[in-house]
């Protein structure tokens, strides 16, 4: 009796293993209708390989190394875990003795910023003219430094910042403090 | 890209899952696809995404599944595609359907080869799939069953019903000579 027909395609395939692989070789051997369907497999099988045989592998090769030359230019080289995304892992107390530093410090700067009166980093640097110090006994001296600072005319130098990098208190403060004024006064 | 337990792959490893896999990849492809050059770029861009998605696989093997996966998909998508702007030109043009015939193809070996190509573009997608992985990918039952997220005994059937058509295709259009 002869076997399943999808046997003989499996056994192309080389998919049947050892004992019945050898018990159908025996039956090929002796069923030529079987013998044939293998024949057939293996011919369709054949024809199929031997048309991608025949284009493929000088195109393959060129393909294989430009796409390589392309990805190494597109891809940078396998990104390292970046410290930022893994998982911040503390054990409680130094946790909460974190929140509370975070907390403590918040605290005080907002102190800071709403009071209106509390010094601010300015926006703006206003350059110190160094003078030097006049003993007041040499009144010569200190009329000679007071009409320079006459003359010389209240010349300040205000340099605008060199870069964008502006003082967290400089106008944010100001705008606060006028909502703080507000919520007073009503 | 990812294998192992999270550890990143070396510029080695990714290489030589290149290596290992792009001649299948491309042999696929250009079976589906019919152009080299959209071969070419099918592949690439499969590799492409695996790299720039950061994908996590437990190993070499899992990455080679899924990068056949893709490419096969992605071949898929580009032989329709084809497939319907030719039919919008031909309807354009009011052209027979017929493909032109080259001079060459007289020699007998290409025209049997061409008509059992005919044949498996005549397959349903389920078993034209299957059967290009094993003849073109030259896989086993297992890895497509792997790649298709079918089972073993699933590809199995389809490879037999694929050939079983094939063969009786052959035999009608008369290409088939014992």
């Amino acid at each position: 009796m002869c076997p399943d027909r999808q046997l003989v395609s499996m056994y192309i395939d080389g998919e049947v293993p050892s004992p019945w692989k050898e018990k159908l070789e025996a039956h090929l051997a002796s069923c030529p209708s079987c013998a044939s369907r293998a024949d057939e497999f293996r011919r369709v099988s054949a024809i199929l390989r031997g048309t991608a045989s025949e284009a493929a592998p000088a195109a393959m090769e060129n393909a294989r190394a430009r796409v390589w030359k392309n990805l190494v230019v597109r891809t940078p080289p396998p990104r390292r875990v970046s410290n930022w995304s893994r998982p911040l892992v503390l054990p409680i107390p130094a946790a909460i003795a974190a929140v509370l530093v975070v907390a403590v410090v918040a605290a005080g700067s907002a102190g800071i910023a709403m009071n209106p009166n509390a010094k601010s980093v300015p926006a703006v640097a206003i350059q110190q003219v160094e003078t030097p110090a006049i003993p007041v006994s040499d009144m010569g001296s200190v009329l000679h430094y007071l009409d320079s600072q006459d003359s010389g005319g209240n010349i300040v130098i205000i340099h605008l910042p060199e870069n964008s990098n502006f003082a967290f208190g400089g106008e944010p403060t100001i705008v606060r403090a006028a909502d703080y004024t507000g919520r007073v006064t009503r | 890209m990812f294998l192992d337990r999270g550890q990143p792959t070396t510029m080695a490893d990714f290489r030589r899952l290149y290596e290992s896999t792009f001649p299948i990849l491309f042999r696929v492809s250009l079976r589906i696809a019919g152009s080299e050059e959209a071969a070419e770029d099918l592949c690439q861009e499969a590799f492409f995404r695996l790299h720039e998605k950061g994908m996590m696989f437990p190993n070499a093997e899992e990455a080679k599944y899924w990068l056949i996966r893709v490419v096969k998909n992605g071949s898929l998508n580009y032989a329709k595609r084809k497939e319907r702007e030719r039919k919008a030109y031909q309807r354009a043009f009011r052209e027979d359907h017929r493909v032109q015939e080259t001079g060459e193809s007289v020699l007998l070996k290409q025209e049997t080869s061409r008509e059992v190509q005919e044949a498996l573009d005549r397959l349903p997608e389920n078993l034209r799939t299957v059967l290009i992985l094993k003849e073109y990918g030259e896989l086993n039952y297992k890895e497509i069953g792997r790649a298709l997220g079918i089972s073993e005994g699933n590809v199995k059937v389809r490879v037999f019903r694929a050939r079983e058509r094939l063969a009786a295709m052959m035999g009608k259009d008369g290409t088939h000579v014992s």
